[in-house]
């Protein structure tokens, strides 16, 4: 069998004694998309950052492409989520963008043509290259979050952490987003997702984990966009929650609203 | 306009040596002090610049001069201490961050008060100049022949921090970006922000040592600070706000001499309220062009 691209074993943390996740025990196939939903305070960011080595695990482990982080590091991009960034830094957009080709540079290299020219294909992908000057703080919020795509892209790596990048971002943008996300799968990588609006999550993922302290479910969207598997996992408080079980029970899947 | 000063000072070449240290020493401090600033923490600036107090008393009372190694052995001790005991207040325990570094280097600046004044009358250590600096003074002291070149010792100390400034952007200036915006990725692709984090705060602590004796204890903080924040207002870049570190320097430098001559003053004391001029300049320019 494939070494999964992600797995995690019993995955616990806790912050200031009070747990936040416990016991995640999941394997994510390689070149899948996969969206990571769950309740506000759920865990989602945190599983993030606890596969990236930001959070110190309580007990279990996490392999990514069969390794330790250790030994992966540079094979994995990222997303930051929007208000994690300070927008103020004085930074351009290709100064950003060419960050995203700093893993291989060791201590003393810098960007050279091939790193310059990496950034400035990232920033044709995701349209940004006319704005490849500004300063990211004098950007909207879909330029801003193509950008971190950008920087992303030019990572060119073999697993994707993104954490909410739709949040904030115009229609336009999400489409955009999405598109490009379904051609890193279809090039073999790995893209996870943490992902807010239940609406559009069966459209844009072919996979969810669904989250709430523990793994309630992870598996196809078919297997795990359930009426009760949602309400196991938001515990039926949301309105709109009924509203997708009820269009799910109809079998249209979830549709635009 | 007193033309009278500006001959005095160009034919002074004591007065020559004392802008030449002077523009060392901002240019020394505003390097990393970039750095502080864009990664808000200017607060740690001002924390290893007031801790390392003790260790220079210390290194001092061990070796009777202000020109030896054991000032800086000491300094770099009691500002590591510093950043040690406050990482592990706030890790172990409920102290916040900020309030830790608050409590830490106070303290850390109490002792060394306290030991300067106990001490002090007994060996020749002067406070006032440790705590506001005395560069008339200090650029009489020791000379070194450089290429025939009588150049006072003062002066290649603080060229030496400059030097251990830009030295430190020229070679990991990448990873310091990537550590000070966003540590996360920094880490995810092996770019060892911890790492570079301590390096940076070791040569903070360095050339806060090689300020002590241009401005004191007390303001070179504002040294790390006001180049770095001026260039900000005006930069879009990091490169660039180190450039205008650099133009930042030797204009306060020439402009504190002009007041420190002018007003008969502490030269340290001139260059600092020169720098916060300069930034109060910079700040109305911002304004008007943000407003236009």
């Amino acid at each position: 069998m494939n070494v999964p691209a992600l797995e995690t074993h019993e995955l616990s943390v806790s912050y200031r004694g009070k747990p936040v996740l416990h016991g995640v025990d999941i394997e994510v196939p390689p070149g899948t998309l996969t969206g990571i939903m769950g309740p506000n305070g759920a865990g989602k960011s945190t599983l993030l950052k606890a596969v990236m080595g930001v959070i110190q695990p309580d007990s279990g482990w996490v392999k990514l492409l069969g390794k330790p982080l250790g030994e992966v590091l540079g094979r994995i991009g990222y997303v930051p989520q929007r208000e994690s960034v300070d927008w103020d830094f004085p930074v351009t957009v290709f100064d950003v963008a060419l960050m995203g080709t700093y893993a291989g540079l060791g201590w003393f290299g810098r960007p050279g043509k091939a790193e310059r020219a990496r950034a400035m294909e990232a920033l044709e992908q995701t349209g940004m290259v006319d704005l490849a000057t500004r300063k990211i703080g004098e950007l909207s919020g879909g330029q801003q979050q193509r950008t971190f795509i950008a920087r992303a892209l030019a990572q060119k790596a073999e697993i994707y952490l993104m954490d909410e990048p739709f949040a904030g971002v115009d229609a336009a943008t999400e489409r955009a987003i999405i598109g490009l996300l379904g051609k890193l799968r279809d090039e073999g990588r790995t893209v996870l997702v943490v992902h807010h609006d239940l609406q559009s999550a069966p459209r844009y993922f072919e996979r969810l984990l669904l989250l709430n302290l523990r793994v309630v479910a992870h598996g196809t969207v078919e297997e795990v966009f359930q009426p009760e598997i949602l309400e196991k996992t938001y515990g039926g408080k949301l309105t709109l929650l009924s509203d997708v079980a009820r269009r799910v029970a109809r079998g249209s899947g979830g549709g635009l609203p | 306009m007193n033309w009278e000063i500006w001959q005095d000072l160009l034919q002074s070449p004591t007065s020559l040596w004392l802008m030449l240290a002077s523009a060392f020493t901002v240019m020394a401090c505003g390097v990393p002090g970039t750095f502080l600033v864009v990664r808000r923490m200017s607060l740690a600036g001002d924390a290893i610049s007031h801790s390392v107090l003790p260790g220079i008393v210390i290194g001092f009372l061990i070796s009777g001069t202000l020109d030896s190694p054991w000032i800086l052995g000491g300094a770099a001790l009691s500002g590591w201490l510093t950043v040690m005991v406050i990482g592990w207040l706030h890790r172990s325990g409920s102290v916040r961050e900020d309030a830790a570094t608050g409590i830490v280097f106070t303290a850390m600046f109490a002792i060394g008060v306290v030991l300067l004044r106990l001490y002090a009358g007994k060996v020749d250590l002067d406070p006032d100049c440790v705590l506001f600096g005395n560069l008339e003074t200090a650029i009489h002291g020791a000379r070194v022949g450089v290429f025939g070149l009588d150049v006072p010792q003062i002066v290649l100390v603080t060229g030496g921090a400059a030097v251990l400034g830009w030295a430190m952007v020229g070679l990991i200036y990448h990873r310091l970006l990537v550590g000070s915006f966003d540590p996360s990725l920094a880490a995810l692709t092996g770019q060892a922000p911890r790492r570079t984090e301590s390096i940076l705060l070791g040569v903070t602590a360095l050339v806060v040592v090689a300020a002590f004796q241009t401005v004191g204890a007390v303001m070179s903080v504002a040294l790390l600070v006001l180049p770095a924040a001026s260039g900000l207002l005006m930069c879009r870049r990091v490169p660039a706000i180190l450039g205008a570190v650099a133009g930042h320097a030797v204009i306060s430098s020439i402009g504190g001499m002009v007041i420190a001559t002018w007003a008969g003053c502490n030269l340290g004391a001139s260059v600092v309220i020169c720098g916060a001029v300069l930034l109060v300049l910079v700040w109305a320019v911002s304004l008007r062009k943000r407003n236009r």
